[in-house]
């Protein structure tokens, strides 16, 4: 509904009309000139009356978008469909409309609101897209009210607003799976069981032993004997998908800076691997801070946490680091992109691998996405944390700015069967 | 298109036109409309081709300029071009033609006769103000501005009309100047959009998806009643008589070095004249005469509208030769004294045709200049300003015989019959003034002495440059000038004057007035010198053996003696001693013809002071006013109430309502005066409980409400009975419950200001909006579907 502040004004040249209009009226009646008088009243009366027409109470204009879809990639189009309609019991003014959107958005779309009847809708239709992922706004409707001459102002904001969510950049990863995920699909590792309960629920008859909190109430009544719920675990294979959200540790600015890459590596690896059956948590900021990390999420949330991930405080990352190794104390994959930035932080998150399971490290060269020079080569302080994970059976890819999140998945993966063929 | 701006670009030009339209009351004949139109036209498409070849802003101007001059030249001022281009000589021409022009302007009064050098002027000037008014109005998109510019044409025909202009005038350039602003912003609402709201629900203007045709219709409402207001209100302002601060046609000139000369004021006003601090002398002269009379310029005797015109002057009649034959003063007997005066005029700025010289002229050198007496007034006449020249004139002495007019002062030689002619909006106050001022004074002379007389006692009249403010008669009328005066008793030379010659008229005595210049002041070496304040008017009185004589009513602060022969009455003129004095004032003389009312506002003559007590009127005068106002201030009260009563009776009407539905609207809007609005779309019952929860109805009236709302419900749901429905005293009563329980504010308020009375009013509104907007289609439609049902109704009355 409309809202929001409501200036009258007039504007320069109303003032103008009404102080010279003024004058020449005064001027006009002293010097006797009647002629002189009428110009003085017509350009007085003219601005007053237009704000008299423009006084009044503000419309009560409802508004409602659809975006569509309301989920965008990277420079993906949406379409808008902003619907007002006037809900009062009088015509509304013509309004010059301007919808606010945020810069990443695009173009503001302009358009003039004309006069509506009692119940009368009217459609925009316009279309947004962005190279930003995050949350975006669209709305608020800011609305000016002109009298036909100009003379006067009314200014109105419609707070009604609407957010699109651009997610971060996607890459097809092809069919490179990680290294030593075992042949099968669900149920075949079944010690890599969640940890808490899941899905399929059915009912069996009570044994004994069985927790008296698990009794089916109703079935039994139905039954006239004691049912209880039985919880299967199916096994799952699971992966801990690891953001480093230091603000510190990253470098390079808007979206070639290394952030963005991890945030994009991280998005394209989810997809892949939910694809390939996957459960997969996420650990950054974002769900550490929601909690969303610990629970079993789909892929449109983990893809949303990622396009709302922001920088943040360097403990937020030992935390992270925790997290992760609670959540794959259980086994399962770890995929963790961090930037080269501290070595102590890096060997604490070589504990995170459970023995057994496979970990992938993207270590990223941060210096390489601050310095874009084409003769760049990797500094050795990089090359030798490479390593480190390396030693606690990680497989480890470090990173430049140049480097598709395709190609470094690909050398990971393959780097990976490398490491078995040399290991034999 | 859209860069070329055609449509604007001619509209600009329209306005310009139109602003200058009000100059055709100055120029007479209008030949300059054509070339100066053409070359405002051609301005225009200049812009227009300018904009479409890409030119921007000020290169708009420039080429325009340059384009509209070349053409000024070739076709003004083609007799010196050296292959098409201007040469130093045709500056020269252009500079003759502005200074001829000048001279015109500031020797003739309005309308200025249309001259060959008038029309390049006016042609050139308004070619130049559309090139400024196109670049601001068309080029720069400022509209608002434009109208300074425009204002500023129209101000100079306003300012040198001499009265307020015909308001059509300002009516047809508002227009205009309206339509610019109104265009422009139109074309901001245009280039505002990127993209557009369309209509989901529909709409009757599928055309017009941005709204312009809305606005365009606000853009009307709004305009049309501003022009209203411009033209209703300043009837109603008070206005101050005319001052001039600025030159113009007819008006003075006074330059800054030598070469300025003077003018007089077409309305013989001379205000400017007298307020005038320019010390440049207008003439200065050397005399025999040891006191120098007055230096006339010219008479007078149409008085019109309050003002005096000037006499048209026909100068190749009247200035004919270097030494014309000169005839002697009408009207002056050979045996009346007299002595001849020479009068040597060393600078001259007096524009031609008109000489200041004392009267009667009887001979004169104007050193090769043609000149001629003017055979009315026996002004001089001159074919073109001499610098300086020596002229005889009589000096009428103190032996008058005092006679009474033998014949009719009409018969009589050099007095037309306007001579003797009154204002009629002044004409009872001046006859019963002059009667009781001239008393028992038998002859002429002794009745003009007295009138002059009684004018010139400073303890009655005050000499003052600035009038009293405007007065109104018992009915509320302006008082005209010449009354004014003597009520407020305040004034110049110009308004003395004038009420000498009319009340020597009054008492048929033929009069006309004299404008001209004081003596000036003396230099101790006998050199005069005149400036414009010196300027000064009085009349000139046809007494029998004198002819027209001067007489001297301005009080003698300014004007000094009066004329010897006007100074003392001869013996047998007064045999009461001098005329009036305080004591033996008469009361008021009441002339059976005059109405009732004057009396209070006639100026009483044992009233010493100058500003007489405002005429009071009896409370019961102003009943009816006030009588007229509370009739109307009661009918606009039963606006509103009324309107809802329509409203309601209409709702009742609406088709296919019936019995209870008709009585359940009527009772609906009703309900929603006292603000319960019947929600939509819902049952009967629902709207029970509706009403049950926010109303507050007592017991009885509840069910009074349970009973309307079942009665609905069965006469909209339940198989129709034989027997008629009815829920009016059901409602009746709910609405009595509610009107007592609600504030008595609430109560006022729908009486006299209900919501269905105002939303008939917005309706109503809005269908004139509508029809404001679409004059022709809207009108239109109306009479088709009035006629339609006229020809159904008639089909159905039709016998078969």
């Amino acid at each position: 509904m409309a809202s929001g502040r409501r200036r009258h004004t007039l504007t320069t040249r109303g003032r103008c009309f009404v102080a010279a209009g003024t004058t020449l009226t005064l001027g006009g009646m002293l010097l006797g000139f009647s002629d002189l008088t009428r110009v003085g009243v017509l350009l007085v009366v003219l601005p007053l009356a237009a704000l008299l027409l423009t006084r009044r109470r503000p419309p009560a204009i409802a508004i409602s978008r659809e975006v569509q879809p309301a989920r965008l990639g990277l420079d993906q189009r949406a379409e808008v469909r902003v619907t007002f309609q006037n809900r009062g019991g009088r015509r509304s003014p013509l309004f010059l409309a301007e919808e606010r959107l945020d810069y990443a958005l695009g173009d503001r779309p302009r358009f003039v609101l004309p006069r509506m009847d009692p119940g009368a809708r009217r459609r925009l239709t316009y279309r947004v897209s962005s190279h930003v992922r995050g949350r975006h706004l669209l709305g608020p409707i800011a609305l000016r009210q002109r009298d036909p001459f100009g003379l006067t102002h009314v200014g109105l904001v419609l707070r009604s607003t609407t957010e699109v969510l651009v997610l971060p950049r996607i890459e097809p990863l092809g069919a490179a799976r990680p290294r030593g995920e075992g042949l099968g699909s669900e149920g075949e590792i079944p010690h890599m069981v969640a940890s808490h309960g899941e899905d399929d629920v059915s009912i069996r008859t009570y044994r004994e032993g069985d927790e008296l909190r698990r009794v089916h109430w109703p079935a039994t009544a139905h039954r006239g004997e004691i049912m209880v719920r039985q919880e299967d675990r199916p096994a799952r294979r699971r992966a801990v998908l690891l953001l480093d959200s230091r603000s510190a540790a990253h470098r390079g600015s808007g979206s070639t800076s290394s952030f963005e890459w991890a945030v994009s590596a991280l998005a394209s690896i989810a997809v892949r691997l939910v694809s390939e059956g996957y459960a997969v948590h996420l650990v950054s900021d974002g769900t550490l801070a929601d909690g969303a990390s610990g629970q079993l999420v789909d892929l449109d949330a983990i893809l949303s946490a990622l396009a709302l991930a922001q920088p943040g405080p360097a403990e937020a990352f030992d935390a992270a680091v925790r997290e992760g190794q609670t959540l794959a104390a259980t086994g399962g994959v770890v995929v963790a992109v961090v930037a080269d930035h501290d070595e102590d932080a890096l060997r604490r998150l070589t504990a995170v691998r459970q023995p057994g399971t496979v970990g992938l490290l993207l270590l990223l060269d941060t210096r390489s996405f601050d310095n874009r020079a084409e003769e760049y080569e990797c500094p050795e302080s990089t090359t030798a944390m490479s390593s480190i994970p390396g030693t606690a059976g990680w497989t480890t890819q470090v990173v430049g700015s140049g480097d598709s999140v395709r190609a470094v998945w690909e050398r990971a993966t393959v780097t990976g069967s490398l490491q078995q063929v040399g290991a034999r | 298109m859209n860069r070329v701006r055609a449509s604007d670009g001619l509209l600009a030009a329209l306005a310009l036109a139109v602003a200058s339209w009000p100059l055709t009351t100055l120029l007479q004949p209008s030949t300059w409309i054509q070339p100066a139109l053409l070359l405002v036209l051609l301005v225009a498409v200049l812009g227009m081709l300018g904009r479409a070849a890409g030119l921007r802003g000020v290169a708009v101007l420039v080429a325009q300029l340059v384009l509209t001059g070349f053409t000024v030249i070739w076709v003004f001022l083609g007799g010196h071009l050296w292959y098409g281009l201007p040469t130093d000589q045709t500056l020269d021409d252009a500079r003759v033609l502005v200074e001829e022009t000048v001279t015109t302007v500031t020797n003739f009064a309005a309308p200025a006769p249309t001259s060959p050098a008038i029309i390049f002027v006016v042609a050139a000037s308004l070619a130049l103000i559309a090139t400024v008014v196109d670049y601001l109005a068309v080029t720069r998109r400022a509209p608002a501005v434009a109208g300074l510019v425009l204002l500023a044409v129209f101000l100079v025909s306003a300012a040198n009309s001499g009265s307020s202009l015909n308001p059509v005038y300002f009516l047809a350039l508002a227009c205009m100047w309206l339509l610019l602003l109104a265009r422009q912003g139109s074309s901001v609402l245009r280039r505002w959009s990127s993209t557009d709201a369309t209509p989901a629900t529909p709409t009757r203007d599928l055309d017009d998806v941005r709204g312009i045709a809305g606005h365009a219709s606000v853009a009307r409402a709004l305009g049309v009643s501003t022009l209203v207001l411009a033209i209703a209100l300043p009837t109603v302002l008070p206005h101050l008589p005319p001052h001039y601060f600025a030159d113009g046609l007819g008006r003075s000139v006074s330059g800054s070095g030598g070469t300025g000369t003077v003018g007089f004021t077409q309305t013989l006003d001379l205000t400017a004249d007298l307020a005038s601090r320019d010390t440049t002398p207008v003439i200065t002269y050397r005399t025999n005469d040891p006191t120098p009379p007055p230096l006339r310029v010219s008479t007078t005797s149409h008085y019109e509208d309050g003002r005096w015109l000037p006499e048209q002057v026909s100068l190749k009649q009247v200035a004919t030769s270097t030494s014309p034959k000169i005839t002697a003063p009408v009207g002056l007997q050979h045996d009346v004294g007299r002595k001849r005066y020479r009068i040597k005029v060393q600078t001259n700025r007096l524009n031609a045709p008109r000489l200041a010289a004392p009267s009667p002229v009887v001979g004169a050198d104007l050193d090769g200049v043609d000149w001629g007496i003017d055979p009315d007034d026996r002004s001089v006449i001159v074919s073109r300003r001499p610098g300086h020249y020596q002229a005889t004139f009589l000096e009428i002495g103190r032996d008058v015989e005092a006679r009474t007019f033998a014949v009719s002062p009409t018969k009589l030689a050099g007095v037309a019959p306007e001579d003797l002619a009154l204002d009629p909006h002044s004409a009872d106050l001046v006859r019963t003034l002059a009667n009781r001022v001239s008393g028992s004074a038998r002859t002429p002379l002794g009745k003009a002495i007295r009138i002059q007389d009684w004018l010139r006692d400073p303890t009655r009249f005050s000499y003052s440059l600035t009038l009293a403010p405007p007065r109104r008669d018992a009915d509320g009328n302006r008082l005209d000038p010449i009354s004014h005066f003597l009520v407020t008793k305040q004034g110049y030379c110009t308004q003395f004057a004038t009420a000498m010659v009319m009340m020597a008229r009054a008492e048929g005595i033929p009069a006309r007035m004299a404008v001209g210049f004081l003596p000036g002041v003396e230099d101790g070496n006998d050199l005069y010198t005149v400036t414009q304040s010196n300027a000064h008017a009085w009349p000139e009185l046809y007494v029998p053996d004198l002819g027209w004589a001067r007489f001297e009513p301005t009080p003698a602060v300014r004007s000094g003696e009066p004329p010897v022969y006007a100074e003392q009455a001869p013996a047998e003129a007064t045999p009461g001693g001098r005329p009036l004095n305080e004591s033996e004032a008469a009361p008021p003389v009441v002339q059976p013809g005059a109405p009732k009312r004057d009396i209070t506002s006639l100026p009483n003559d044992t009233d010493t002071t100058t500003a007489p007590a405002p005429s009071a009127s009896p409370w019961w005068d102003r009943l009816p006013y006030g009588v007229g106002v509370l009739v109307l201030a009661i009918l606009a009260g039963l606006v509103v109430p009324l309107a809802g009563r329509y409203r309601r009776r209409h709702l009742a009407r609406f088709p296919g309502r019936d019995g209870v539905e008709a009585q359940w609207a009527a009772f609906s809007s009703r309900m929603s005066d006292f603000g319960f609005a019947e929600p939509r779309g819902r049952t009967p019952r629902q709207l029970q409980r509706h009403y049950q929860q926010h109303t507050g109805l007592d017991k009885e009236s509840a069910a009074a409400m349970g009973r309307v709302l079942q009665t609905l419900e069965q006469s909209r749901y339940a198989v129709p009975t034989a027997q008629p429905l009815s829920i009016g005293s059901d409602t009746k009563q709910v609405l009595r419950d509610v009107t007592r329980t609600r504030s008595w504010s609430t109560r006022l308020q729908v009486m006299l200001w209900p919501g269905s009375g105002r939303e008939q009013l917005r309706i109503w509104a809005r269908a004139a909006a509508e029809l404001l907007a679409r004059p022709g289609q809207e009108l239109g439609d109306r009479v088709d579907s009035w006629t339609t049902r006229r020809r159904r109704r008639s089909a159905r009355t039709r016998p078969q």
